[in-house]
C-alpha cells in the first residue's frame, strides 16, 4: 500500500516530462535506466492500454494482469526497440502478444461467431466484401442510443477474432491502418479488407435484428 | 481509392492519403454519396464500447511489478515443481501383456496366420496412404506456386515503384510481345525477378525439365519457323492482368494496394464454351496474387462466380477490362484486345 501511494504521488510530478515523445522516453530509459521516464510512459498509456486489453480479452481482471505483463516486457525488451521506430505500434504488438498468452492460459476462447456459414477465418477474409459493392442497405431502424450501444458492443464481441482485433485497433484505439498492420504483422490491404468485412457483418447483424422488428411491428 | 473511404472516416489513413480522398470527394459527387453511405454504417458503432477508468493504482502496480518479476515466474509453475519432485521409483510401470511378451519372446516361428495378418496390414496401409500421398503431392505443388506468386508479387511491386505511374508491366496491343505471357520479360530482363522459374508452375512441366523464358530480342528476331518453339514456354507462364481498355488503347494495371484486385494467377485456360480449365493443381481451385501482395488459394466450387469474373471482362470477353474495376487474367497467348 505504501508503495502504491508513493507511486501515485510521483505520477503527478511528471509534468516536466510531458513534452518528451514516447520514443524519447523509451530511448532515454534504455540509456539511463531512469525509472521516472518509464513511469511516465506507463502513466501515459494506463487508460488507453488497459481499455485495449479489456476489449481484447473481454475481462477486466485479465486485462489488468496483461497490462502489468506488457510493461514488464517493455522493460525487458527495451534494448530491442529500434531507433526511428514508433513506440505506440511496438507497445500494442507486445500488449497483443500478452493478451493472446493470457487467453491461451485461461482457455477462454470465444466460440460464437456472427458468421453462420461455418467457414473458417481464412475464407472470411478472402471474400472481400466491399460495402459499396455488396449493396448492404444502410442501417434500418432508429433505435434508442443506449440499446444500440449495448447491441453493437455485443455484436463486436461476437465477430471472428481476426475481424474483431482490427475493429478494436482501428476503430476503438484509433490506430492508423499502417500501425494496425504493423501490430498484427499483416499487409495493410488485409487490414482494410478485414475492416470492411467487419463493418458489413455488423450492419448485417443489426439489420437482421432490427429490420425484422420493424416488419413485425 | 474507394478502399480508402472507410479509412478516411475512421481517421486511419496517412495524411497524404486522407488529402487525396478529400480532393476526390470535392470533385466527385458519387464519392461524396459513398462517404455519406459509409458514415451511416460506421455511426452504428458510435459510443458503443466506451473507455472506462483503469483500476486505481494500476500504473503504480505495473511499475512495482518490475522489482519482483523473478518471483512471479517461479510462482507461475507450481505444477512443474511437483512433477520434478516425484521419485523415479514411484513412476507407474506398464503391466506385461500377451502382445508385449510375444514381441520379446525368444521364439522366431512365423506362422501362416502371421503372414496373412501382415499382408492385410500392408494392403490396408496402401489403401490409406496412396490417396494421401497423391493429395500431399498436389498440396506441395500448390504451395510451391503460392511461393512463386509471392516472388512474382514482390518483383511486380519493385517494377511499379520504378515508374511514375506506379503501373505493372503493360501488355502490348501489337508487336512480338502482344500476349499475356510476355509480362515476365521486363521483370526478368530488368532484374526484378531472380529467376524465370518463378513465372511458371512446376506441375505443368515434365519432371526435372528446367523452365526457360526466351528474351524479347529472341522472340522479335526469330525466323517464322522458330517462333512456335520459342514461344512454347510462354504457355507455361502464369495468367496475368491484361489491363484496362481506354479509347482503343490498353492501360497497364496500376499498383494501388487493392485487396480485391487480382494481378496474377495459376494457369487457367478458357475453353470453347467459356468453361474455366485450371492447370496444375487439379480442378479444385487457383492461387491468385492480389494487388496488395496477398496470395490466396480460391476454391472454384465455393465462389465460382467470383472466380469467373477474374477471367472475363464485364462484356463477357477474354480481353482487357472495360474499366479500372474490371480485372481480367489472361493466359499464355491471350491478347489484350481480342480484335487485333
Amino acid at each position: 500500500m505504501t508503495a502504491t501511494l508513493e507511486m501515485t504521488q510521483s505520477a503527478s510530478e511528471f509534468t516536466y516530462l510531458e513534452p518528451m515523445s514516447d520514443e524519447d522516453l523509451i530511448l532515454g530509459y534504455r540509456e539511463t535506466g531512469d525509472r521516472e521516464l518509464f513511469e511516465c510512459l506507463v502513466n501515459r498509456y494506463e487508460r488507453e492500454l488497459f481499455n485495449y486489453l479489456r476489449r481484447y480479452l473481454n475481462d477486466a481482471e485479465m486485462a489488468e494482469d496483461a497490462f502489468q505483463a506488457t510493461f514488464l516486457q517493455v522493460h525487458l525488451k527495451c534494448e530491442s526497440f529500434e531507433e526511428g521506430r514508433r513506440f505506440r505500434p511496438w507497445l500494442y504488438t507486445i500488449a497483443t502478444n500478452q493478451a493472446i498468452d493470457a487467453q491461451r492460459r485461461s482457455k477462454r476462447h470465444r466460440m460464437i461467431s456472427l458468421d453462420r456459414s461455418g467457414r473458417d477465418d481464412a475464407d472470411e477474409i478472402g471474400g472481400l466484401v466491399d460495402l459499396l459493392v455488396s449493396g448492404e442497405p444502410a442501417p434500418a431502424a432508429q433505435i434508442d442510443d443506449a440499446e444500440r450501444q449495448t447491441y453493437m458492443q455485443e455484436a463486436v464481441k461476437q465477430l471472428p477474432e481476426s475481424l474483431q482485433e482490427v475493429v478494436i485497433l482501428v476503430y476503438y484505439q484509433g490506430l492508423k491502418y499502417r500501425e494496425a498492420a504493423d501490430v498484427l504483422g499483416i499487409p495493410v490491404g488485409t487490414v482494410k479488407s478485414r475492416l470492411h468485412s467487419a463493418v458489413v457483418k455488423l450492419t448485417e447483424a443489426w439489420n437482421r435484428t432490427y429490420a425484422n422488428d420493424e416488419k413485425n411491428a | 481509392m474507394r478502399d480508402n473511404l472507410l479509412g478516411y472516416l475512421l481517421n486511419a489513413l496517412e495524411e497524404d492519403e486522407a488529402r487525396d480522398v478529400e480532393v476526390l470527394a470535392e470533385r466527385d459527387p458519387e464519392i461524396q454519396h459513398d462517404l455519406q453511405r459509409l458514415r451511416s454504417h460506421v455511426r452504428l458503432l458510435d459510443d458503443s464500447w466506451v473507455d472506462v477508468s483503469p483500476p486505481a493504482g494500476l500504473a503504480a502496480r505495473a511499475c512495482a511489478f518490475l522489482d519482483a518479476p523473478a518471483e512471479v515466474a517461479v510462482a507461475d509453475d507450481p505444477a512443474e515443481a511437483v512433477v520434478a519432485e516425484t521419485p523415479i521409483d514411484e513412476k507407474p510401470v506398464p503391466r506385461s501383456s500377451r502382445a508385449f511378451s510375444a514381441m520379446t519372446s525368444d521364439s522366431s516361428r512365423f506362422t501362416m496366420a502371421d503372414m496373412l495378418v501382415a499382408a492385410g496390414a500392408c494392403v490396408a496401409a496402401a489403401v490409406i496412404f496412396f490417396p494421401a500421398l497423391a493429395s500431399s503431392r498436389m498440396l506441395a505443388s500448390r504451395l510451391q506456386c503460392e511461393n512463386n506468386l509471392h516472388q512474382v508479387g514482390m518483383a511486380l511491386h519493385d517494377f511499379a515503384y520504378q515508374n511514375k505511374q506506379q503501373a505493372y508491366p503493360a501488355i502490348d496491343t501489337d508487336g512480338p510481345a502482344d500476349f499475356a505471357g510476355s509480362f515476365g520479360l521486363p521483370l526478368v530482363e530488368q532484374g526484378h525477378l531472380k529467376s524465370p522459374e518463378f513465372l511458371s508452375c512446376a506441375a505443368n512441366r515434365n519432371e526435372n525439365s528446367k523452365f526457360r523464358l526466351p528474351t524479347l530480342k529472341e522472340v522479335a528476331q526469330a525466323a517464322p519457323e522458330q517462333i512456335p518453339g520459342l514461344r512454347a514456354n510462354f504457355n507455361l507462364v502464369y495468367n496475368y492482368n491484361l489491363g484496362t481498355q481506354h479509347n482503343g488503347r490498353v492501360i497497364a494495371p496500376k499498383m494501388q494496394g487493392r485487396a480485391d484486385y487480382p494481378v496474377v494467377s495459376d494457369i487457367v485456360h478458357v475453353g470453347d464454351k467459356g468453361k474455366l480449365a485450371p492447370k496444375g493443381h487439379g480442378v479444385t481451385g487457383v492461387n491468385i496474387l492480389f494487388d496488395d501482395g496477398r496470395v490466396e488459394f480460391i476454391r472454384l466450387d465455393e465462389i465460382p462466380e467470383l472466380v469467373r469474373q477474374y477471367y472475363f471482362n464485364d462484356l463477357g470477353k477474354v480481353e482487357a477490362g472495360v474499366n479500372e474495376n474490371d480485372p481480367v487474367l489472361g493466359s499464355g497467348f491471350t491478347k489484350a484486345l481480342s480484335s487485333r
